[in-house]
């Protein structure tokens, strides 16, 4: 039993019977979508109560063990990868729509609650929640907020910071803390966006008030090819210019298309350089306006077919393709990695080339599906695990795709989170003052450093140490699910 | 020396004195919390000016000096704005002062509020250093979300001297309409637009009148017309509401503001306004403290006040909890405790 202080077990047991201490059943957790940083809990605890959290984060921090809190698993950065010596929380059971209030708009839900499933919830009222992380059907709304997670309705409907209206958290000690509420401000400092990416590490989220929107009464999804990537770039921050604001505004470059394409049949135009996928909404009368100027802004940076759907079976068909790119790349390569870096829009061309060159430098392919209207990059690097060296030049790829994102004004993580993954790329993005506060704000929250200890933030002297090492990335993963 | 140099001097300055400092702007927003007396000021006037403006990139950023009216000139000549209706109490209310006061105007219930659309922030923290957070792209989740716990905080963790804001396309058209009505009425009504996909963009209900405004493109703008009766009404009205230019502000000397569920009863306040769909409430005059008895969810602010009445805190007090968890955060930004002293709320100098 990887803990092996009886006595912290036994008191463990005394708040819930539901304990997993045999290795065979730990090992069911042992990584979250980061599969490759694997690592056996020390104790597996599945609460159902909020008492119980608080009574299990109580004991760990006055015996001084590190937990970890888990959703669904479906990060991409290790978020929640366990600590060996430490109680992993699985919140799972917290799965329940608490109250739906149609008058202010709002649900109420447990943090273990998919994120498809509240807006499931809610749609006989005509209403939905707007964040849509494409492992929407899997992921929770605790681990949402944890990681701050985006989707591809984020330029118009915000990310998951800009929808939640209210937090309940349980605070290292064991307290239960009110964060934010049903109006739209809260005297103080704003502790309510704070928790919202923090990763699992200044607090523990036990309830969660979202926001909810109602459904737009029509939509229309627009699918445009173009000759090469620039084109599409172009056309990108065209539509911007114009003055539009799309739902969505995604862009796949030909392998991406291609994969897609031989794995849903959707209809893509395989023999083009690059696709857009447009989402456009609004109230009734708003949208042949906006079609038309999307048309004229594609059309005159050389777009060679465009299409538009209406229909919901056709929408959903266009949309499919896009998210099953990921998985669809899985099945044209035994492997691929993953980025997450975010670029200034107007740099969409020149990141783009940049890519491609480094794909012939590192002789590995590479394809593009992304947030283009985000500047928010996915590219998947392809290579094959077995082989060590390819292995060693995809690393090698995608930490000189998150350097090229910061020289250009980026971000290392768009929507991932920094889990275990970039810990050492955040040494390249923040000085040592700024991660002073950051460790600042830990201990505010967290003095004795038992919640989720080792992610999200890197030491100075780990940062000393990847400086002295320059670059030595962790192994690469293989997410089950597709994302955007 | 000028600029972030001379800002991180004064500031190491007035560390190594143990003299606290108050940060201030267009020196608009006095009222607002406490200002402790004899304070050095220092001044981000005349850090004015704008960084970088890609309007593709539908970002702007720009000095903490740069008067919001200023701002939005610029903006608006590229046919983009700043969402949240940023107040503007004169012409020198700058951006960095509305966006340390965390302050959203008419449009925050539709389209966010000030911390929604700071992306990034240049921040001189109390020992000189210039320490940036966030970002200048959309989607950022590297480090804790420190550019919006500075929106907010009254500038009590350290200087704002750069911000990176996110702005949005302006709409084509905008339009007021005003009805007479019940509150009740006025309620459902705003309610009614907000079950729907419409173009509301603010509303406020005042003295039997319902104004609303709609934005958006001129066929969204009349689809949300057709299921509102009423008569049209001057746009200029909601920059006066945002600023508390109204007759009715400037008449008071006691301004109260609750911020609540907008769903919950009006008890027996008797409320001037109520705007951003009957969220935020204006109390004028009470003849005590509104606090006192108040047995809602939302929060009360003493924005203005005249100080032969009745004693009250200008902010809702903390529970014990929540203040800890406060005064942990200032004294990691703020060790020496020099930046804005007691400004949000006296005990230990928050």
């Amino acid at each position: 039993m990887p803990i092996d202080n009886q006595d912290f077990i036994k008191r463990l047991r005394a708040i819930t019977s539901d304990i997993i201490t045999d290795e065979e059943r730990l090992a069911v957790y042992e990584s979250d979508g980061l599969t490759a940083k694997k690592q056996l809990p020390g104790v597996v605890v599945i609460p159902d109560t909020i008492e119980q959290v608080q009574a299990i984060t109580a004991l760990c921090q006055s015996c001084e063990v590190p937990l970890v809190p888990r959703g669904a698993g479906t990060g991409l950065s290790g978020g929640a990868m366990p600590h060996h010596e430490g109680v992993l929380l699985v919140m799972a059971r917290f799965n329940q729509v608490l109250d739906v209030d149609t008058s202010t708009r709002t649900a109420t839900v447990q943090p273990g609650v998919t994120n498809l499933a509240i807006s499931e919830a809610v749609s006989n009222l005509g209403l939905y929640y707007a964040p849509d992380p494409s492992s929407q059907i899997a992921c929770t709304i605790g681990g949402n907020v944890a990681e701050n997670s985006g989707g591809v309705h984020c330029l118009k409907y915000g990310l998951t910071v800009h929808n939640v209206k209210q937090l309940k958290v349980v605070l290292p000690g064991g307290e239960l803390m009110v964060v934010g509420g049903k109006g739209y401000d809260t005297p103080g400092y704003d502790l309510l966006a704070l928790m919202h990416g923090s990763e699992g590490m200044l607090g523990i989220v036990v309830e969660v008030i979202v926001q909810l929107l109602p459904k737009p009464p029509e939509v229309a999804v627009i699918m445009a090819a173009f000759s090469n990537v620039i084109d599409a770039a172009n056309s990108v921050s065209g539509v911007i210019s114009a003055g539009l604001l799309p739902a969505g505004l995604e862009m796949m470059d030909k392998l991406a298309i291609q994969a897609a394409e031989s794995f849903v049949g959707a209809g893509y135009p395989e023999a083009a350089e690059a696709m857009l996928l447009c989402e456009l909404d609004g109230s009734l009368g708003e949208l042949e306006e906006l079609i038309e100027s999307v048309r004229a802004v594609f059309e005159s940076n050389g777009c060679i077919t465009f299409t538009v759907a209406f229909d919901a079976v056709e929408r959903e068909k266009l949309w499919l393709g896009r998210k099953a790119a990921f998985p669809a790349v899985g099945r044209i390569a035994p492997d691929y990695y993953c980025m997450d870096g975010t670029i200034p829009r107007r740099e969409l061309a020149n990141v783009l080339q940049a890519i491609t060159d480094l794909s012939h430098k590192y002789e590995l392919q590479v394809a593009n599906v992304f947030h283009a209207a985000d500047g928010n990059l996915h590219p998947l690097i392809l290579y094959d695990a077995n082989d060590g060296d390819q292995l060693t030049r995809a690393e090698a790829f995608g930490s000189e795709i998150l350097a090229l994102c910061l020289e250009k004004g980026g971000t290392i993580t768009g929507e991932h989170g920094v889990g275990v993954e970039k810990i050492n790329e955040m040494c390249l993005q923040f000085n040592r003052d700024e991660l002073g506060i950051f460790h600042g704000i830990k201990n505010a929250f967290d003095h004795y450093g038992i919640l989720n200890p080792g992610k999200g933030i890197p030491t100075l002297s780990r940062c000393a140490e990847f400086g002295a090492m320059h670059v030595h990335r962790g192994e690469e993963r293989f997410p089950h699910l597709d994302r955007f | 020396m000028e600029g972030i140099d001379a800002f991180a001097e004064s500031i190491k300055k007035a560390g190594s004195d143990g003299s606290p400092i108050q940060i201030k702007g267009g020196g608009t927003k006095g009222f607002l919390g406490y200002v402790a007396e004899g304070l050095q000021v220092l001044t981000t006037q005349s850090y004015a000016g704008v960084l970088d403006y890609h309007p593709a990139e539908l970002i702007v950023r720009v000095r903490a000096g740069t008067p919001v009216r200023t701002l939005d000139n610029l903006l608006r000549s590229e046919g983009q704005m700043l969402a949240f209706d940023p107040p503007a109490h004169d012409a020198t209310s700058t951006i960095g002062g509305v966006v340390s006061a965390g302050l959203s105007g008419s449009a925050r219930p539709y389209r966010g509020a000030a911390r929604d659309h700071l992306l990034g922030a240049g921040m001189v923290l109390h020992d000189g250093a210039y320490c940036e957070f966030g970002g200048q792209v959309m989607k950022n989740v590297a480090g804790y979300d420190v550019s919006r716990l500075v929106c907010g905080a009254y500038g009590t963790l350290g200087l704002l001297a750069d911000l990176s804001l996110k702005v949005v396309p302006a709409p084509e058209l905008e339009k007021t309409i005003t009805r007479e009505c019940s509150s009740d009425v006025a309620r459902e009504t705003v309610k009614l637009l907000c079950n729907r996909v419409s173009s509301l963009s603010a509303s406020c209900y005042s003295g039997g009148t319902l104004s609303v405004r709609l934005s958006g493109n001129e066929q969204a703008v009349k689809a949300t017309e057709e299921i509102l009766e009423g008569n049209l009404g001057d746009n200029a009205f909601w920059d006066q509401l945002d600023a508390q230019a109204l007759p009715a502000f400037q008449n008071a000397v006691d301004v109260w503001r609750l911020s609540t569920d907008a769903d919950e009863p009006l008890f027996d306040y008797d409320f001037a306004i109520l705007d951003w769909g009957f969220a935020q409430r204006w109390l004028f005059d009470p003849k005590s403290d509104p606090r006192v008895g108040y047995a809602g969810s939302g929060h009360w602010t003493r924005v203005r006040h005249d100080k032969d009445r009745f004693e009250a805190e200008v902010f809702q007090p903390l529970s014990a909890l929540e203040f800890e968890l406060h005064r942990r955060l200032k004294s990691t930004f703020d060790p020496g405790g020099i930046f804005n002293p007691g400004r949000m709320y006296r005990k230990e100098g928050l």
